[in-house]
């Protein structure tokens, strides 16, 4: 009898709490944040911004995919507020559906406030279980807000365009940025992306396409400086991620020629000298050649390596630049300290840890590229040769 | 009919004890402390759980002597009492550091909006149907699930993470400045590598008897070694000082696997593979204090299981009203009242054994 009391509770014990699950949502009833955009209001507080895909303009069914805004396949949406979560609660206060953030690719810092520190904005995205550290965190010039609402021609939503734009090399992933803050000795450094007009002579087509030129430095959580041009490609170098790109140097007589890079190798090695750390960053670089613009006859062995030198110059004038400049700033980009914490842990701790930061701007670094040319493409000696011209 | 064990069930069984609910915060326990060098933790807690195998079950013994908490009997001897009240004592311990900081997970990372109060229910409502149906049932759902779990975490995680990996995040490796704060990783793993010593109430139950302690050691050890796997792939992916600050690190990676755009996010999937196992973990337990009470009521009620269950449940939440004051418990809970525990079990199943012996052999 007492067992069959018992059974008895348990079924109706059962029925009361399986009836459904208070976290149950229908599809047609939420929202799939795809990119988050934060910043600084102009009285100090956060402007956050979500993007949403509208997938009946992506082709979808209409009949649980929501509505489409004119022919964008995207919704943008903004809101003010003391913190990140206050500002996406007022969104969604006035939002039918109810967001995700699961997947979420892209976070986009405004300028000003990744110069302010984004601490909070990563405490946000780290505390939160739907949010992703494998989406990507660039900052924008200007208004992350404004890079949301870009019209990419060849993505039907902005954040896509940028997400296949960084995954090209250039990008950092949240988890990345994340360690390179908590890592001893290291400061992140991610792209810096920007609204710029196609040019095209046909003004019905002219639409604002987001744009990766430049690096924006960090010293832990805040934005220091943005890297020049230069800068750039030898952050790219340091990052060993140049493999795919061109680089374009000159070689002779204001001419400049344009090579292809398909192989990079970046060591970086160090020795101690009266208790000082130097460091020396090898790189070996492999190249084929995709444009010669000189009179340069490329069937004469001298040429080439003529050409492996200059393009060995150009290469250490980048990567010295951008070392300089962080250096000279406090800022350790490339991670010299944390390479001290690995390989020379007990000096470390016991003698540069605490001064470290006073002791960049005095760090040596010598910079060796080892380049070589291993095509000089499908000519021979190239037009303007073959004519004599010069 | 008594119920009865394969050597390759109780290996399992200790496997799945010393992994599954292990995945969930002990990672940040010992990463906070040894850094990097926290997957080397593991070469430690070996010797230990070697010895107090071992010197449980040192002896020549045969099953009657090992079955100290014998299920057929319902009037056990004051040792017998005392040896299960510490079970009782212990394996209570045990369930509710893994019953809350399972719920603690699925609050924060798969249901926010559904009460805690609810979600307990349910899950202890699972428990106590397994323990209801006994040791039995319970490692054949444990054989069923853990082979997926061990899949997942030996070939699975680590391949889909292969190209995240960075060699320096686990390095320095090794130095006499570290030392110390791994020599304190290895204390504060001591009582979770010891939760072993529910072997000393199943072993009575292993058929056939011959070989049962080797199962014993050899199931901790892969159950410690998957776990350290997945340490050390923690490490290397996210690095220690990103980790050290996470409350979940292992749902932290599941995070980052992703298989091409289209399988982008799998840690659903991940999770419901793993849930299975941590039910059986935990069913276990149940049925161990389901056990030490019969032991300690001097009776043989099976459904027993349901009200303990529930109060296992209602403690669980009235005791831990947040998830810090959950987590300062187990930090105290690791260091001193688990290992006592552990190590008293194994005394006193030594002097019980010993005892039972005596008396068999004066009858």
């Amino acid at each position: 009898m007492a067992k069959r009391i018992y059974i008895l509770v348990i079924n109706f014990l059962l029925v009361t709490v399986i009836s459904g699950c208070w976290d149950r949502v229908e599809i047609n009833d939420i929202a799939l944040v795809v990119a988050l955009g934060f910043d600084k209001s102009e009285d100090g507080k956060y402007l956050v911004s979500v993007q949403i895909p509208l997938p009946q303009a992506q082709g979808g069914n209409p009949g649980i995919s929501g509505g489409v805004k004119g022919n964008e396949g995207y919704y943008v949406d903004s809101s003010i507020g003391n913190t990140v979560e206050e500002a996406i609660d007022k969104i969604q206060d006035h939002t039918s559906r109810r967001f995700k953030f699961s997947h979420q690719r892209i976070v986009i810092i405004g300028e000003e406030l990744a110069r302010n520190g984004i601490n909070q904005v990563l405490d946000f995205i780290n505390r939160n279980g739907e949010s992703r550290l494998s989406a990507y965190i660039i900052v924008a010039k200007g208004k992350a807000q404004d890079i949301l609402n870009t019209h990419p021609q060849l993505e039907k939503i902005p954040s896509e365009s940028i997400r296949e734009m960084v995954k090209m090399g250039k990008g950092k992933t949240t988890r990345e940025f994340l360690r390179d803050v908590y890592q001893i000795g290291k400061d992140p450094i991610i792209p810096l992306i920007q609204v710029t007009k196609n040019r095209t002579n046909n003004a019905k087509e002219e639409q604002s396409n987001p744009e990766i030129k430049n690096f924006a430095v960090f010293k832990d959580d805040k934005m220091v400086f943005k890297s020049s041009p230069k800068q750039t490609y030898g952050t790219f170098w340091m990052m060993d991620r140049f493999k795919g790109k061109t680089i374009t140097f000159l070689i002779r007589n204001g001419k400049k020629m344009s090579v292809k890079i398909v192989g990079e190798n970046r060591k970086i090695s160090m020795m101690i000298k009266e208790g000082m750390p130097e460091f020396k960053v090898n790189l070996e670089v492999k190249g084929i050649i995709r444009e010669n613009a000189s009179s340069l006859n490329l069937e004469d062995l001298r040429a080439i390596h003529l050409v492996e030198k200059r393009m060995e110059q150009e290469i250490e004038d980048q990567i010295k630049d951008i070392i300089k400049k962080t250096l000279s700033m406090k800022i350790d980009s490339f991670g010299f300290g944390s390479y001290l914490f690995v390989k020379e842990n007990i000096q470390w701790e016991d003698h540069w840890k605490k001064k470290w930061e006073d002791m960049l701007p005095d760090l040596k670094v010598k910079v060796h590229v080892d380049g070589t040319i291993e095509h000089s493409g499908f000519n021979t000696k190239g037009l303007r040769r073959e004519r004599g011209d010069e | 009919m008594r119920a009865q064990i394969s050597r390759l069930q109780l290996a399992l069984l200790l496997a799945n004890y010393s992994l599954s609910a292990a995945l969930i915060t002990f990672p940040q326990v010992i990463i906070d402390v040894a850094l990097q060098n926290a997957w080397l933790v593991f070469f430690l807690v070996i010797p230990f759980v070697a010895l107090l195998i071992m010197s449980g079950l040192s002896g020549r013994w045969n099953r009657s002597h090992w079955n100290v908490l014998s299920p057929e009997v319902t009037n056990h001897g004051w040792g017998a009492k005392v040896f299960a009240f510490v079970l009782l004592l212990f394996l209570t311990l045990v369930i509710l550091k893994d019953l809350r900081s399972f719920t603690s997970l699925l609050q924060v990372g798969f249901l926010q909006e559904t009460p805690l109060t609810i979600v307990t229910i349910l899950i202890v409502l699972v428990l106590a149907y397994l323990a209801y149906l006994g040791l039995e049932v319970i490692a054949r759902f444990n054989m069923l699930y853990f082979p997926a779990l061990t899949f997942e975490f030996l070939f699975f995680i680590p391949l889909s993470l292969v190209d995240k990996m960075e060699v320096l995040n686990f390095q320095p490796i090794l130095n006499f400045k570290t030392y110390p704060s791994l020599f304190q990783a290895f204390f504060n793993a001591l009582p979770w590598a010891g939760e072993v010593v529910i072997l000393f109430l199943l072993i009575g139950q292993v058929q056939p008897l011959k070989g049962a302690g080797r199962a014993a050691f050899w199931g901790t050890t892969f159950g410690l070694f998957l776990l350290y796997i997945n340490i050390f792939t923690e490490i290397s992916v996210m690095g220690a000082a990103f980790l050290s600050n996470q409350f979940f690190p292992e749902y932290a990676v599941a995070r980052e696997i992703s298989m091409t755009d289209v399988f982008d996010r799998l840690d659903l999937l991940l999770v419901v593979v793993w849930m299975p196992t941590m039910f059986s973990k935990m069913s276990l337990t149940l049925y161990g204090i389901h056990r030490t009470m019969n032991v300690l009521l001097g009776t043989n009620s099976r459904v027993l299981a349901f009200p303990l269950a529930l109060a296992i449940g209602l403690l669980s939440l009235y005791v831990f009203q947040d998830n810090i004051s959950y987590f300062k418990f187990y930090m105290t809970y690791r260091g001193i009242i688990g290992l006592v525990l552990e190590l008293s079990i194994v005394a006193l199943f030594m002097v019980l054994v010993r005892i039972e012996k005596k008396k068999k052999g004066t009858a």
